[in-house]
């Protein structure tokens, strides 16, 4: 019976402190809170001003580029074969631009891999090209056909021999690669157009509905989908592997635009520049900024020894293009013959690939989205 | 014998109710059971058993290995063996069953550890030695056993265990990480706005305090609030809102419900009897035999599981250097959730004979989570660094020193060198010896 009070209290002190939480809580809402950083404000700034207008450009590129291929087969012209490599040239372009945003429609149709696999296989897209029927043409939906397709099998079929000259002559030789030239094209056209059709169409909504903080959550998906893009596409495929990080000796004949070679920087160069832009929240027109990775770290107060995390990263995309701006002579000719101004230019994309996946992706609490094992 | 000691051993010995055992027996089976039936339905033991090619294995536990498609048999075994243990059939047998199919599993490759999977072996090991199934069981019901009372130890040693864990998770956050910055729940929290309700207020930095101290002081008060007769509703009611809150915040699994099951110990025989005689009366013995065995030989086992509970944590005063950094003594500490690591770790690998060298493409030889915890955790790094020596020579046949570049953030501190990268890994050997190629953290953390 001693007991009855003793219970009491502590069933109020139970309550009580319950009842503060909650209260202090409630408090809060009434306050309002300008301070929240509002993931779907920007989520939508990615959509409408950045992703959206890439995927845009890309659908009108490709098929401009696609249109370009039909004019040259009736023609088969120099005239036209120079448009064709100047459209092709723009819609490669363009395409840097979307690859880091292949989330989402892109993924589900394997873009990136569809549209960008290197190095290609020469030897079947050769036996491909000069033996394509109009009838009878390769499924390229198979992943087994990934190597034969794309940019880089469009940089083997349009600038392999060289000369526009012998470019001609070899289409006159072997009229059916012409018709292979056409259909990658217009698979890279027809992509272009349905990923940027489901983005409007639905999938903006979607993407922009999902503003949590679990690992399906938009901005998860697309940090680690930033972090992977700029290590493995831009860090790795573009610079490190044919500068032989991975490999005992140089691998120039990996490199992007391998037979167009004094276009793999400007590739690069713009591939690099979406990356920074993303981060940064700038718009595709350029015009203005939103809220991004940078002004997210910045709200949650991540700082790099004194100065502000996101100032760090830009310090160092700044390090950077100032390596990229040493390299004088296209890629091929530098990896061949002064390597190690092009490993000085993996070494400062690596600060940045440390940085963002240890400090970075820490502070913006991104789970690996492959990994949905427990914690503890 | 002195006068207190005799008496405090006479009280530990006093028979007493089964009913606390049997209830912890059985909720403990059929989590268990429940636990093998998600891990397998999730598809994990494909993805963190089958696709590796490679595991890391514990010290002196490398010959425990994933046994192909074998491996689905252990966990049906664990499922088998956690619900003989719940129903108490065959007890003993399922018990030993269930903790050498569990630990066998959690050995397979340490990526995965988690210190509730730790408990849960734990917790097995200590029902090979208690008569869990007194009462309320199969065995017990068939008069398989012939006692349905037990001693208070049984049931003491029990609540001791599920006390250790959370007296030893709540020192473990008494540094200046956890009490001065908040840190790393800084870290989890401020992106979680948008749970419902209370997500705004993730924003506020208050907040991260408040849950770090809040969080430290019941993990270290709860053990003695359970046992107090006085404040046990209390103290339930605050380990049902805090798991559920941690269930909420973190992916955390199963652990949330095993630790809200493990609490019911600490309720009186008496409730949980009468829970018991409505759920389970099928299972009462049908005859009632009010004294209990002696258990002699299992008395001094879970006496010295119990001990060694009480010292393991404190190994890592043996190493010298920040316990965050280097982790020597981290595992198997109940160091719950208490750091955010992350980590950077590429190997280059220089040819001894020729000098030819590069750098090793991680993932070819692990799986994305196998790369993420080793990036971090010292270990990982040697015993991936000889594996990849062991690689070249059999498959290339060449000789390779391997050096690390590696780079760790802790609970939101610039990210800093890691691993010396002029030491070749390859010259180091696995053992408990304190690890002397690591880099300084150069930074405090104070505490315990």
């Amino acid at each position: 019976m001693t007991n009855k009070p003793v219970l009491l209290s502590d069933y109020w002190t139970g309550a009580l402190l319950l009842g503060a939480l909650l209260f202090t809580s409630s408090c809060e809402t009434n306050e309002g809170n300008t301070d929240t950083w509002n993931r779907s404000v920007m989520l939508s700034h990615w959509a409408d001003e950045i992703i959206l207008p890439s995927w845009n450009e890309f659908n009108i590129k490709s098929t401009e580029a696609a249109h370009a291929a039909d004019t040259f087969a009736s023609k088969l012209d120099s005239t036209a074969f120079e448009i064709l490599r100047s459209k092709y040239q723009s819609a490669y372009s363009s395409w840097q631009k979307v690859s880091l945003f292949e989330i989402g429609p892109g993924e589900q149709r394997n873009i990136r891999l569809r549209c960008n696999t290197y190095p290609t296989d020469t030897a079947v897209v050769k036996g491909s090209a000069e033996s394509f029927m109009v009838n009878s043409p390769p499924n390229l939906l198979l992943p087994s056909t990934f190597i034969q397709q794309g940019f880089p099998a469009l940089d083997y079929l349009l600038f392999a021999k060289g000369s526009i000259k012998k470019q001609l002559e070899y289409y006159n030789f072997h009229p059916e690669v012409v018709g292979y030239i056409q259909l990658l094209f217009s698979n890279i056209a027809a992509l272009g157009s349905d990923v940027y059709n489901d983005w409007t169409s639905g999938y903006k909504a979607t993407f922009i509905e999902a503003d949590g903080s679990s690992a399906t959550a938009s901005v998860n998906k697309m940090a680690n989908d930033f972090i992977f893009h700029y290590e493995k596409e831009l860090r790795a495929g573009k610079v490190g592997i044919p500068a032989g990080i991975w490999s005992p000796s140089i691998l120039p004949q990996n490199l992007e635009s391998v037979y167009n070679p004094e276009f793999s920087k400007e590739l690069f160069q713009i591939s690099f520049n979406a990356h920074v832009n993303f981060f940064n929240g700038k718009s595709f027109d350029g015009l203005g900024e939103g809220p991004s990775f940078s002004g997210y770290l910045d709200h949650l107060a991540a700082m790099e020894d004194d100065m502000l995390l996101s100032d760090a990263v830009n310090q160092q995309f700044n390090e950077s293009q100032s390596a990229l701006n040493t390299i004088t002579e296209s890629f091929k000719t530098t990896v061949e013959n002064d390597v190690f101004t092009m490993l000085a230019l993996y070494d400062e994309l690596q600060r940045n690939t440390i940085r963002i996946k240890t400090n970075v992706m820490q502070i913006l609490n991104v789970k690996i989205d492959y990994v949905d094992a427990d914690g503890d | 014998m002195p006068m207190a000691i005799r008496e405090l051993y006479h009280t530990i010995n006093k028979p007493t109710e089964a009913a606390p055992l049997a209830a912890f027996r059985v909720l403990f089976g059929l989590l268990i059971a429940v636990s093998m039936i998600r891990f397998v339905a999730y598809g994990w033991v494909e993805k963190l058993y089958l696709t590796p090619t490679f595991h890391f294995t514990y010290l002196g536990l490398s010959w425990v290995k994933p046994l192909g498609p074998w491996t689905y048999i252990l966990f049906i075994l664990c499922f088998i063996s956690a619900l003989g243990l719940a129903i108490g059939y065959r007890y003993k047998l399922s018990a030993i069953s269930l903790f050498l199919s569990f630990t066998y599993i959690e050995a397979m490759d340490k990526t995965t550890y988690l210190n509730h999977y730790y408990f849960i072996s734990i917790v097995a090991l200590l029902l090979c030695f208690l008569p869990a199934n007194a009462d309320f069981s199969v065995d017990a019901n068939q008069s398989r056993v012939q006692r349905q009372y037990v001693p208070v130890w049984t049931i003491f040693s029990v609540k001791m265990f599920v006390g250790i864990v959370y007296f030893y998770a709540g020192l473990a956050k008494l540094n200046t990480d956890w009490l001065l910055e908040a840190q790393p729940l800084a870290i989890w929290l401020s992106t979680k706005t948008d749970i419902p309700i209370i997500g705004h207020l993730f924003e506020y930095t208050w907040l991260h305090y408040f849950f770090s101290w809040g969080g430290a002081l019941y993990d270290l008060s709860i053990p003695f609030l359970l046992i107090n007769k006085h404040t046990r509703n209390v103290a339930f009611l605050l380990v049902i809102a805090f798991h559920i809150m941690t269930r909420i915040l973190f992916p955390i699994g199963m652990f949330p419900w095993i630790m809200i099951a493990a609490a019911t110990v600490f309720f009186p025989s008496d409730t949980l009897k009468n829970i018991l005689t409505k759920t389970f009366k099928f299972l009462r013995p049908n005859t009632s035999i009010h004294n209990a065995s002696r258990l002699y030989f299992s008395k001094i086992l879970v006496g010295v599981i119990i001990i060694s509970q009480i010292l393991l944590p404190w190994r890592y005063l043996v190493y010298p250097g920040e316990l965050f950094w280097h982790e020597q003594g981290f595992r198997f500490s109940w160091r719950v959730m208490v750091m955010e690591k992350q980590g950077y770790t590429t190997f280059r690998v220089v040819d001894k004979n020729n000098g030819e060298n590069w750098t090793v493409k991680n993932e070819d030889f692990l799986t994305t989570f196998q790369e993420k915890q080793m990036a971090f955790q010292p270990d990982f790094i040697l015993e991936y660094a000889h594996h990849l020596a062991h690689y070249y020579k059999i498959n290339h046949n060449r000789d390779i020193a391997v050096y690390a570049d590696s780079y760790v953030s802790l609970n939101g501190r610039s990210t800093k060198p890691f691993v010396d990268p002029t030491i070749d890994l390859t010259t180091r050997s696995r053992n408990l010896k304190p690890i002397d190629w690591l880099l300084p953290f150069n930074d405090n953390i104070h505490g315990i």
